[in-house]
């Protein structure tokens, strides 16, 4: 069997060639180096341990099962998000599971420079806290998709890819869904103070 | 700094100061024994398919060969002189010494790439 060369060795297509190739040990490097954003991304939209470990497992049996499809159209990073966004989101379809609607006018209504402000004024940990509760009421859908873009740091064009959302339906969602946050945020904060 | 950008800056540091879970600590192996059991499933299925596509092959091909001879009949050979068998000869020479070249180009490639 061919040696590692050192410049191919930490990259995918490498990976995936040798375990194309049969080496199914080679797997074990991209269990590696995806693994822990997989589990966490599961963990922060489903925010269940146990389901979370499941639907990762999931996620990586489907991307080995699949790997001979996967052309090289976008990078294998993509195609994982991808196949790890739709495993997710049809788990909480299933689980039918019941998110807070938030009234559109309440959202057009609320003035962002307030709930910016009055958020600065709080401490760090505070609203760390606040946007963890806001984010729990999110839907699973806009919650992978502000986590791909914050904590992932995709792209819009690598996020229209994952979700198969037009760039233009992504950028008008993410920009609604941080408007979101801050409303539920201003919101947790004024009822904390109730 | 503008507001916009401000209330940005602020989530954008609240998402990168939210910790990342940690993997269980059996995540790797249990997701590896996974893996193995479903290379080894898709080893028997490939060779279940090739298996099934030679009997298909072979049977397709005795079919074939018995609709032949059920419609047309089994050719007469006529073994008189054959002037050509020189020429026969010199094709089936030429045949495997083609072989021989092809072996031995092989067997230099797989020398080759086996010591890299």
């Amino acid at each position: 069997m061919r040696p590692f060369n050192r410049m191919e060795l930490y990259t995918d297509t490498y990976y995936i060639k040798r375990i194309q190739e049969g080496d199914t040990t080679a797997y074990t490097c991209i269990l590696d180096k995806y693994s822990r954003q997989i589990y966490s991304l599961a963990f922060k939209v489903v925010r269940n341990k146990e389901d979370a470990e499941e639907l990762a497992q999931d996620v990586f049996l489907k991307v080995f099962k699949h790997l001979n499809g996967f052309k090289g159209d976008s990078s294998f990073s993509t195609w994982i998000y991808r196949i790890a966004y739709n495993t997710v989101i049809s788990y909480t379809r299933k689980k039918k599971q019941e998110w807070l609607a938030i009234d559109e006018a309440m959202i057009a209504n609320v003035a962002e420079e307030e709930a910016a402000n009055a958020l600065g004024q709080t401490d760090s940990d505070r609203q760390m806290e606040l946007l963890d509760k806001a984010l729990a009421q999110l839907p699973p859908g806009e919650r992978a998709m502000i986590l791909f873009f914050y904590t992932e740091g995709k792209s819009i064009d690598e996020i229209a890819s994952i979700t198969a959302l037009s760039v233009s339906n992504v950028k008008t969602k993410l920009h609604r869904i941080r408007k979101k946050l801050f409303v539920l945020m201003k919101e947790t904060e004024r009822i904390g103070y109730e | 700094m503008n507001k916009e950008e401000e209330r940005e800056d602020i989530l954008k540091d609240l998402f990168n100061r939210m910790p990342r879970e940690e993997v269980p600590a059996d995540f790797r192996q249990e997701v590896m024994q996974q893996i193995y059991a479903e290379s080894v499933r898709i080893k028997k299925r490939n060779e279940r398919f090739g298996l099934l596509s030679v009997i298909a092959a072979s049977l397709l091909i005795l079919a074939l060969a018995a609709a032949s001879i059920i419609y047309l009949g089994l050719p007469e050979i006529e073994w008189t002189s054959l002037p050509s068998i020189p020429f026969y000869l010199y094709i089936g020479a030429l045949a495997l010494l083609l072989l021989l070249g092809d072996y031995k180009l092989r067997e230099s490639y797989k020398k080759k790439h086996s010591r890299l």
